[in-house]
C-alpha cells in the first residue's frame, strides 16, 4: 500500500500511477504498511509507520499555484490571529498595550488639569 | 472628565483531561447542533474531540428510580453499539481521505469521540471555484472516491455539506479535501426513523425530506450523491444551483419538479452529470462509483476550461441539456 503525497489516496502497492490524480508511485508516494484499523475503548491508536515523503522530480508537472486569481479571502485558521496580534488590534491578549495606553492617558489629563489650574 | 477603569481579565479555562486526552481550549458548539467539540492531546500529538450531547449515561450520584436508570443505561449501551459498529464499517472504508473516529468512550456522563486533527486550509467555495480545472477535478475525484467506497460498505454519510469537506494542502503543494463528522452516519439497511435525522436543509435530498415528514421513502446512498451534486456545483462554479424564488432549498425545488439552473460556466457535460446526480428519484442518480468513473471519462474535455476565466455567472435551464 502507498499513499500519493499529491491527493493522500491509498494505492495498492502494484498500481504504478495514483488511481485518482495519476501522479507516478515513484515520484509522490509514501510507503507504507497496510493501515490498520484502530481500537476503541481508549487502548491507544496504532500508526502505520511511515517513511519520509520522497522529492517529487520536475517530470510531474504542477501549477506554480492553483489558485490563479485573487487570493482566497479566508486566512489558514490561526494565522488570522496572529496578524491582529501582530498589529495590536485585539487577538488573545494586549494587556501590557492596554496598561501603557491607561498611563499615558492619566498622564495626559493630569497635565492638561495642571495647566488649568495654573491660569 | 469621565473615570477609566483597567480590567484585566483573567483566563478562566484550566487544561484538564477528558479520559486520557487533555483537553487544550474550551470547548464550543460552533456550526455543531448536538455536540461540542474542540481538541485534545495525547502523547504530544493534536487531536479533535466531540462531547455528545445525548445520550447522558445515569451516574449513580443521580437519584432515578431503578427502572428509569436501567432503562437509561440501556439507552446508552443501544446507542454505543450501534456507533461502534458504523465506525468500524467508516474504518473500512478509509481510502486515505476519510477522517474516522479513533477512540470512543465515556467520561462521567457523557459520550466522546476522538479524531485525527486536520491542518485545513480554511478556503470558501468561491475561492475553490478559482482553482484551475485540474485541481477541481482531483478534489472530486477524491470524493467520489471517498463516498463510493463508504457506499460499498453501505455506509451513508448522511450529512454532505462543504463544512465538513475539509480542504488540506498535501506535501507536494497541492490541496485534497478530507472527510469529517460522520455523527449523522448509518448504515443502509438501518435508517433512522424521520426525527432522528441530523442534516444541512440546504444539502437536503428529496426522499430525506419525505422520511422526516413520515413519508414512504428510501433512506440509501444515493441521498449523499443529491449532496454531492450541489458540492459538485459549488466546486465547479462558486455556487450553489438556481432554482425559482418560490422554494427555499434545492430538494423543494426538485420534489415539484421544478427547474433547477445550473451555472453556465460548468462545462457541458459536467452540467449533465450533475443533472443526473439531482434527480429526484433516488434510482435515477449515478452511484458515487459511476460518478467517479464519469469524471475520469471527462477529465480530458475538461481542459478546455483552461481558455475561459470564470465569467459572471448566469443562469442555463437544466432542462435544455436534455433536448
Amino acid at each position: 500500500m502507498w499513499i500519493c503525497t499529491k491527493c493522500e489516496t491509498y494505492n495498492e502497492d502494484h498500481e504504478q500511477y495514483c488511481c485518482i490524480c495519476n501522479a507516478k508511485k515513484n515520484e509522490a508516494s509514501v510507503t507504507v504498511n497496510t493501515p490498520q484499523q484502530t481500537p476503541f475503548q481508549g487502548q491507544g491508536v496504532k500508526r502505520p509507520e511511515l517513511k519520509p515523503a520522497e522529492r517529487i522530480t520536475e517530470t510531474i508537472t504542477r501549477p506554480t499555484s492553483p489558485i490563479r486569481s485573487d487570493p482566497p479571502s479566508s486566512l489558514v485558521r490561526g494565522s488570522r490571529d496572529d496578524l491582529m496580534e501582530s498589529f495590536g488590534m485585539g487577538g488573545r491578549s494586549n494587556k501590557l498595550t492596554t496598561a501603557l495606553v491607561a498611563v499615558n492617558v492619566l498622564l495626559l489629563a493630569a497635565n492638561i488639569l495642571g495647566r488649568i489650574l495654573l491660569l | 472628565m469621565g473615570t477609566l477603569s483597567i480590567t484585566i481579565k483573567k483566563d478562566e479555562f484550566v487544561p484538564h483531561n477528558i479520559g486520557s486526552y487533555t483537553l487544550l481550549q474550551p470547548m464550543t458548539s460552533n456550526k455543531s447542533g448536538f455536540s461540542k467539540w474542540g481538541f485534545c492531546r495525547k502523547n504530544d500529538k493534536d487531536y479533535f474531540i466531540k462531547e455528545f450531547l445525548n445520550p447522558v449515561y445515569p451516574l449513580d450520584s443521580i437519584d432515578l428510580s431503578r427502572e428509569i436508570r436501567q432503562k437509561k443505561i440501556k439507552q446508552c449501551e443501544d446507542w454505543l453499539a450501534k456507533k461502534e459498529l458504523i465506525y468500524k464499517r467508516i474504518r473500512k472504508s478509509q481510502n486515505g481521505n476519510l477522517v474516522p473516529p479513533i477512540d470512543l468512550f465515556r467520561d462521567g456522563s457523557h459520550y466522546y469521540l476522538v479524531t485525527d486533527k486536520v491542518d485545513e486550509i480554511s478556503v470558501d467555495c468561491k475561492a475553490i471555484s478559482y482553482f484551475d480545472m485540474e485541481h477541481k477535478l482531483i478534489l472530486m475525484k477524491v470524493l467520489a472516491n471517498s463516498f463510493s467506497k463508504l457506499a460499498d460498505n453501505n455506509v451513508v454519510h448522511a450529512d454532505v455539506k462543504l463544512d465538513n469537506l475539509l480542504l488540506k494542502k498535501t506535501k507536494s503543494g497541492y490541496y485534497t479535501i478530507k472527510i469529517i463528522d460522520f455523527d449523522a452516519s448509518f448504515i443502509a439497511d438501518d435508517p433512522p426513523s424521520g426525527d432522528e435525522m441530523q442534516c444541512d436543509f440546504v444539502y437536503l435530498a428529496p426522499e430525506t425530506f419525505l422520511a422526516m415528514i413520515d413519508e414512504p421513502s428510501d433512506l440509501t446512498p444515493k441521498i449523499d450523491v443529491f449532496a454531492m451534486g450541489i458540492v459538485f456545483h459549488q466546486i465547479l462554479s462558486g455556487e450553489m444551483p438556481g432554482f425559482d424564488k418560490e422554494y427555499d432549498y434545492v430538494y423543494e425545488a426538485v420534489l415539484n419538479d421544478a427547474e433547477l439552473f445550473i451555472n453556465k460556466n460548468i462545462p457541458p457535460k459536467f452540467k449533465v452529470l450533475l443533472a443526473y446526480m439531482l434527480k429526484k428519484q433516488p434510482a435515477e442518480r449515478p452511484s458515487m462509483r459511476q460518478v467517479l468513473t464519469a469524471i475520469k471519462a471527462l477529465e480530458d474535455d475538461s481542459l478546455y476550461a483552461k481558455k475561459n476565466a470564470p465569467k459572471k455567472p448566469s443562469a442555463l435551464k437544466i432542462a435544455d441539456d436534455f433536448d
